[in-house]
């Protein structure tokens, strides 16, 4: 019986910069995710890469898939399931006014499992889209799918707007955790990297625990470890074992939790935190937020 | 000089859709194209002796040319139709309207009783929109079979109710957490799976009608259903056959042979799930190098929200009458110049799907914006649907030399419930404006978006000249027009906003010799009568192709 593929939604508005933390996974991780997409040209996978070219799916040399959404998410997904390289990840990257809950709903097909929603939002663009009337409905709805929120482009916007906006997204979204990132600091941070892969260069203001010498009990006593977590938490991803000697793969988004079956060898768990504030809301992690 | 291929053909009377000869008794034909049309005499002058009057008690028209369709229309042949609007099916036979809740179940049972036990049963177009009775559910279904997963495919695509032998197939039961499973107030699963994410457990079903949709024996049939509702010329707008080499090989193949029996318009969908919008240009002009006689592609297609009657399309203030507003646009207005500029620019013309009036804006904004980076006058691009275009609106559109297409047909199909539901009582009487646009001199053609309502322009000419509802309210007489207006909408009009009308849309010199045969005359009928005239057929290229049936 295959494991469950734990499943990431990828959302936020046009320019947020989805695409470049997709890339990212794609060319960082180590081990093989699929990713869904809405169309390969915009992933723009360097050539070398690629081993095989359908017409909805590419394979890369890497062992990743990608595959286009074309007529039919749904048909997208079976595709990735019925693949004989079955990944034990999967993103899918929603349209620029996309609700993610939409997609997220398909997590509950048989054969996947909730890892997380994951919503960027574009600093130097937030407010005005939040105030475009058209769109202000559309705008809030994708940060209530969120598990995670990660507002890029802030090192190109003043400080004050960078407040602006994380702020107004506080206010729209009060109890998700909030960061600060570039699309592809993210895309390290998301992709399920072997735990020995440097996460984060010793500049950004993330802060990686690498942990190897848990056992846990059981599933149960796993899971609790993982949600008792600090709030400061925006990311856990691990390989770890469990006292019977099977093995679980690990995940934690946000507050969000999931644990599923892995055939891999235990080389156990990371934990990326943003460093948390001192004015008393925990929630809010993230530099500079205060 | 005469040919083998010359032929006249003689009719009781012939309406060419040309002004300047709006009638004729005669069409002389060489190569699949129109050599005169006239009397009978002045046919002969050009010395053809081939005197065709198989039509001589019949009426010619222009072929009609139908702008605004889709293959999935030819889905029924699979998979059974279970509407409330009686329809004609691509063989020919007549599928009596499912008025009711016990008519289903009678319907379902008939099938279930010629099909293996254990087999599942897929049906469509199911709308209780109209009804009044129970919301359908599991128990009614399974009141038609226990042994057959059965699943009905509501007419708006975005629900599916299915009964007990289904949902034990795939497993969902209480314990489901997914959304859009539904219950009833005890908790138990009532049958409905209300959006995609919950119609895909019902894996294999789903998968059916994808499957379906996009099938070479759909694609067929979809071409018959056509010709059978005496529609010459059609655009399939919106598909992604433009994609990769082989679709557009297989396109091709498909359309080639003599027996295809309408002349295809591919129009490559844009947007959405597209954001590389180089990349598809590429596509669509390495298409354009498989286009022959019978397959074009002048335009693209770009959808930019959702519908009236299911409250997604984007309307402005003071918004819907009743119920809740879930417009929403399905491409970030900002972006939407530049996802078309590189089809304006390489003048390749550009429909766009807006039935809300905010959303016509941002259209209309758009190409405002890209006519000032670049003075492709003739560009055409058409707002389609255009249900609720403001007279401001339509001036703009007019000035920017851009066209309509509107959604006559909802007067009949949804003007009740446009009128009591959507939009009210003075919106509903302005919504697709017809009169209005010939007043401030807007071009427009008429659709039936097939299968959303039936093929055929006779439909589409009734409900323009009459907008009259199933309640027999008539909405808006001041958006009446004329019956000759309403054909040259359906004929020449929707020919020109394709970018073909030098090719198609009226009988004249050098154009395809295209026609639609009638056995009445839609101008001297009583106008409510002009939907019943039956249809023989069509002639394409010259070639007579008759209904199924005939």
């Amino acid at each position: 019986m295959n494991p469950d593929i734990v499943t990431h939604v990828i959302g936020g508005y046009l320019g947020a910069g989805k695409t470049s933390f997709v890339r990212s996974v794609l060319t960082t991780t180590t081990i093989p995710v699929a990713v869904i997409v809405n169309d390969f040209g915009s992933i723009n996978i360097d050539r070398a890469l690629l081993s095989r070219h359908g017409d909805n799916l590419v394979e890369m040399t890497n062992g990743c898939l990608c595959c286009a959404v074309g007529d039919s998410l749904a048909e997208a997904i079976f595709t990735i399931m019925d693949h004989p390289q079955r990944p034990s990840t999967l993103l899918i990257e929603t349209s620029g006014v996309a609700d993610p809950a939409a997609v997220n709903a398909f997590t509950h097909l048989p054969g996947l499992v909730d890892g997380g929603t994951v919503v960027l939002v574009d600093a130097a663009n937030a407010l005005a889209t939040h105030r475009d009337r058209r769109v202000t409905r559309t705008f809030e709805r994708q940060l209530r799918a969120a598990d995670l929120v990660a507002i890029t482009k802030t090192d190109i916007v003043e400080a004050n707007q960078a407040r602006a906006v994380v702020d107004l997204v506080a206010s729209i979204v009060e109890d998700t955790p909030i960061l600060k990132a570039h699309p592809e600091v993210l895309g390290r941070i998301v992709a399920p990297v072997a735990v020995t892969t440097p996460i984060v260069a010793s500049h950004d203001e993330f802060i990686a625990t690498h942990a190897t010498d848990f056992v846990f009990d059981d599933e149960q006593a796993l899971r609790a470890h993982l949600e008792a977590l600090p709030a400061s938490t925006v990311r856990v991803k691990g390989i770890v074992a469990l006292s019977d000697g099977s093995v679980r793969e690990v995940h934690r988004v946000g507050a969000l939790v999931s644990v599923t079956m892995s055939e891999l060898a235990p080389t156990g768990m990371i934990v990326i935190e943003a460093p948390s504030t001192t004015s008393g809301h925990p929630s809010r992690a993230g530099p500079g937020i205060d | 000089m005469t040919t083998d291929h010359d032929v006249i053909y003689t009719a009781r009377l012939i309406r060419t859709a040309n002004p300047s000869r709006p009638t004729a008794e005669a069409v002389a034909v060489r190569d699949g194209k129109v050599l005169a049309v006239g009397t009978l005499a002045e046919c002969t002058e050009w010395g053809i002796t081939n005197i065709d009057t198989r039509f001589a008690d019949k009426v010619l028209t222009a072929g009609f040319v139908e702008a605004h369709a889709h293959t999935m229309a030819g889905m029924y042949h699979a998979i059974p139709y279970v509407g409330w609007f009686a329809r004609r099916m691509p063989d020919g036979s007549r599928v009596d309207g499912v008025r009711s809740t016990a008519e289903l179940i009678e319907r379902l049972s008939r099938i279930a009783s010629g099909t293996p036990e254990g087999e599942s049963i897929v049906v469509a177009g199911f709308d209780p929109i109209y009804m009044d009775t129970e919301r359908l559910n599991r128990d009614h279904l399974d009141a038609a079979s226990t042994v057959h997963p059965i699943f009905v495919f509501h007419a708006n695509a975005h629900l599916a109710t299915v009964n007990s032998a289904l949902l034990s197939k795939h497993s969902i039961n209480e314990d489901s957490t997914a959304p859009g499973v539904g219950r009833f107030d005890d908790g138990r699963l009532n049958g409905e799976l209300r959006e995609p994410a919950a119609m895909a457990l019902a894996r294999d079903e789903f998968r059916f009608i994808g499957h379906t949709v996009g099938s070479t024996e759909t694609f067929f049939h979809f071409s018959a259903a056509m010709r059978d509702a005496g529609i010459t010329t059609v655009a399939d707008l919106g598909n992604l056959f433009h994609a990769n080499e082989q679709s557009r090989q297989r396109l091709h193949e498909m359309t080639v042979p003599h027996e295809f029996p309408i002349r295809f318009v591919s129009a490559s969908r844009l947007g959405g799930a597209t954001t590389d919008v180089d990349t598809a240009l590429e596509q669509v002009l390495a298409s354009r190098s498989h286009a022959h006689d019978k397959l074009h592609f002048p335009v693209v297609k770009l959808v930019l929200d959702g519908s009236i009657q299911g409250f997604t399309a984007m309307v402005s203030w003071p918004g819907y009458f009743t119920g809740e507003d879930h417009g929403l646009f399905l491409v970030p207005p900002d972006s939407v110049v530049d996802l078309l500029r590189p089809f304006h620019r390489a003048h390749i013309g550009i429909h766009c799907h807006c039935n809300g009036d905010l959303t016509s804006q941002v259209f209309i904004d758009a190409v405002e914006q890209l006519l000032s980076e670049h003075a492709w006058l003739d560009h055409r691009h058409t707002i389609t649907h255009a249900q609720l275009m403001t007279p401001a609106q339509m001036r703009k559109a007019r000035n920017l030399g851009m066209v309509a297409n509107f959604f006559v047909n909802h007067m009949w199909f949804w003007g009740d419930q446009h009128r009591h539901l959507t939009v009210g009582p003075d919106r509903a009487q302005h919504l697709n404006p017809c009169a209005t646009a010939d007043r401030i001199g807007l071009g427009y053609s008429i659709h039936t978006d097939a299968p959303v309502t039936p093929p055929g322009h006779l439909h589409t000419m009734w409900a323009a000249t009459q907008r009259r509802t199933p309640s027999g309210d008539v909405l808006g007489t001041s958006e009446r027009i004329s019956i000759d207006r309403a054909f040259h909408a359906a004929t020449i009009d929707a020919a020109y906003q394709l970018h073909m009308d030098h090719l198609v849309g009226s009988l004249e010199v050098g154009k395809f010799a295209d026609m639609t045969v009638l056995e009445k005359d839609p101008y001297e009928v009583d106008p409510d009568d002009v939907a019943d005239i039956a249809v023989w057929g069509t002639v394409l290229s010259g070639r007579p192709q008759p209904a199924n049936g005939s």
